[in-house]
């Protein structure tokens, strides 16, 4: 079982090589008419590796137990950030299908309460990206409650761009720093 | 505190035998034009007239600091000096070296205590304009010169200058924010909160007693009031959501963008938190409120048209108008406290820049697109000088210009990310 995970691993950083290498090739395009700009090509980045992380967490998932440890489930739930497209406060369909897994996952433990955090990246001014981290925190606690999560089990913070996850100045940066964090109280 | 105040009331001693400073006859800058001329001013070492010799140097290295800080002054290089400045003044000496401005000092240094005359010459005409006496401690040199100074821009200009301001900024390190003090040219920074979390957009009362700003407590944005003289800072607002960028109007009361309401909206409250009427009804963002000079009109930062634009609202009839166009980022206003243009950062091709525009939304000009970018633009009270901040080294440090965009200092040289600076208005000393 060990083992498979380890294979699984080198399978998906293959993967992830594989998938840096062809951006890092269109990257050098950037400029040219017609190509994707430095924004859409980084979101296409991020979905990607948001979808091969997902990929590698089911495989992980399915190597052991059927629906993974209690401590598995709990990390996913904790880790794994939705993202926000530049000075947006409106979830994307990769968010809401990870919404809804947050939402089952709540639902299963009654026990569990959250604070959302939303964050924002470093461009801007830090007063207005306070204010839009709050919409995009409560934005996602909304949906959450939609989904049938009560209100009292969620608090929604803002941190702005104060807190970033990734350092730098890049597109990448930026896309993997615009997210609602999700902390278990 | 009390010992500033007895310098500064020997200051306004004057020499009997001086002529009082008159009104100047001549216009020496006309202030409303951006690209006027610099004047050229000689300023030869101070004269020592007994007692240790150890302070006219540094004396005169705070003034001429102080004269380029304005962007008004050309101080010569003292190497062609012809004179001396001691003994009667030769004009004709210091107009063939071009100058028209003549600064003169001499000081008496005994033991603890600092006396120094100064004295401001017009060469051209041949005569006299500002003669004044301080005494006092040693200590006191940089307060004497900086008043000095001011007494030159009010003979040149007409009007004091920033000699006796303090700017509030937000210094980050180690993931906490707090707001820190430091004078008008940078120097003397401080800490001023302590609060171990996130602090910052700081703003000044009008008395320039008191610093408002957001500060983080159990995980929320409040707004703190804080006294120059000394405390903690006292929470006023702590209402569920957030509770952003307190700013003073001109009759005391603070407008706030608080977002119990589902909508972030910008309200006013009085200085004990009583949230008073909403200024603004944005269905989304809107934040960073500044006061037109005379209170009658609030401008601020609002996403209701799909992205970040600069507003001004009228405060008597409630009407609201967009005055930013074209690009699609603009945040951060600050009223000129001559009240003719607003400050404002603005995405310009993926950089921000420090721009001002007519309150009518005409004549908009981009001042910092020749040195890096900038962001968070903050006025001077005499609507001279724009403090900002800008990565343009690499870290956020904290810059001043002229209105007109011409760069003439960096103020911080600290460590960790110095952003946000807030101007205080005239006759703040601040405590040390």
């Amino acid at each position: 079982m060990k083992k498979r995970m380890v294979w699984t691993l080198v399978l998906a950083l293959i993967l992830g090589l594989a998938v840096g290498a062809s951006t890092g090739c269109s990257k050098k395009e950037v400029g040219a008419p017609g190509e994707l700009s430095a924004e859409e090509q980084a979101r296409l980045k991020a979905e990607e590796e948001r979808r091969l992380r997902e990929q590698r967490l089911r495989e992980g998932q399915a190597g052991g137990a059927l629906t993974g440890t209690e401590a598995q489930m709990r990390e996913i739930f904790t880790n794994q950030d939705i993202h926000y497209d530049y000075d947006r406060y409106d979830l994307r369909s990769d968010a809401k299908q990870i919404l809804n897994d947050k939402a089952g996952y709540m639902q299963s433990h009654p026990e569990v309460n959250v604070i959302v955090e939303g964050h924002c990246d470093e461009r801007g001014s830090a007063s207005y990206n306070m204010a839009l981290g709050e919409k995009r925190a409560k934005a996602a606690a909304a949906y959450l409650q939609a989904m049938g999560i009560s209100a009292a089990r969620l608090e929604t913070v803002t941190y702005g761009k104060e807190k970033p996850l990734v350092r730098g100045n890049t597109e990448e940066a930026y896309a993997a720093n615009r997210r609602a964090h999700f902390v278990i109280k | 505190m009390k010992k500033l105040l007895a310098i500064f009331c020997l200051a306004l001693l004057t020499l009997g035998l001086w002529p009082p400073a008159e009104a100047p006859a001549r216009v020496y800058i006309d202030i409303t034009k951006p690209s006027s001329r610099k004047l050229p001013l000689a300023m030869p070492e101070f004269r020592p007239q007994g007692g240790s010799q150890s302070l006219g140097g540094e004396g005169n290295r705070i003034l001429r600091g102080d004269l380029e800080l304005t962007g008004l002054f050309d101080v010569l290089d003292p190497k062609t000096y012809l004179g001396s400045g001691a003994g009667a003044i030769n004009p004709r000496e210091w107009r063939r070296i071009g100058a028209e401005l003549l600064v003169t000092a001499e000081y008496t240094q005994i033991g603890n205590t600092l006396g120094i005359e100064c004295k401001l010459h017009d060469v051209t005409d041949g005569k006299l304009l500002v003669g004044r006496r301080y005494d006092g401690l040693k200590a006191d040199l940089p307060a004497m010169m900086h008043r000095f100074a001011d007494e030159i821009m009010e003979a040149i200009t007409g009007q004091k200058s920033v000699f006796s301001t303090q700017i509030a900024f937000v210094r980050a390190e180690g993931g906490k924010k707090e707001v820190w003090l430091m004078d008008f040219d940078g120097s003397h920074a401080r800490q001023f909160t302590n609060r171990g979390d996130l602090t910052l957009f700081p703003s000044w009362s009008p008395d320039g007693k008191l610093v408002a700003y957001t500060t983080y407590v159990n995980r929320r944005p409040t707004v703190a009031l804080h006294a120059l003289a000394g405390g903690s800072g006292q929470v006023i607002l702590n209402k569920p959501g957030v509770n952003l960028t307190p700013a003073f109007r001109n009759d005391g009361r603070v407008a706030a963008a608080l977002s119990f309401s589902g909508k972030t909206n910008i309200y006013l409250c009085d200085q004990a938190g009583n949230v008073g009427q909403n200024l603004t009804d944005g269905w989304g963002i809107d934040v960073a409120p500044t006061f037109s000079p005379d209170g009658r009109q609030m401008a601020y930062v609002s996403d209701r048209s799909g992205n970040p634009q600069i507003y001004v609202r009228d405060m008597a009839s409630g009407q609201m108008r967009r005055i930013t166009y074209g690009h699609k980022y603009c945040a951060a206003p600050d009223w000129s406290p001559k009240g003719d243009r607003i400050a404002f950062m603005v995405d310009i091709g993926g950089v921000f820049q420090v721009a001002t525009i007519r309150p009518d939304g005409s004549d908009q000009q981009i001042l910092t697109s020749g040195h890096g970018g900038g962001e968070d633009p903050s006025w001077s009270p005499d609507g001279r000088l724009i403090a900002y901040s800008s990565r343009s080294t690499g870290r956020y440090q904290i810059y001043v210009m002229t209105a007109s965009g011409q760069p003439l200092k960096r103020l911080t040289e600290l460590s960790g990310e110095n952003s946000d600076p807030a101007w205080s208005p005239r006759g703040v000393i601040g405590t040390r």
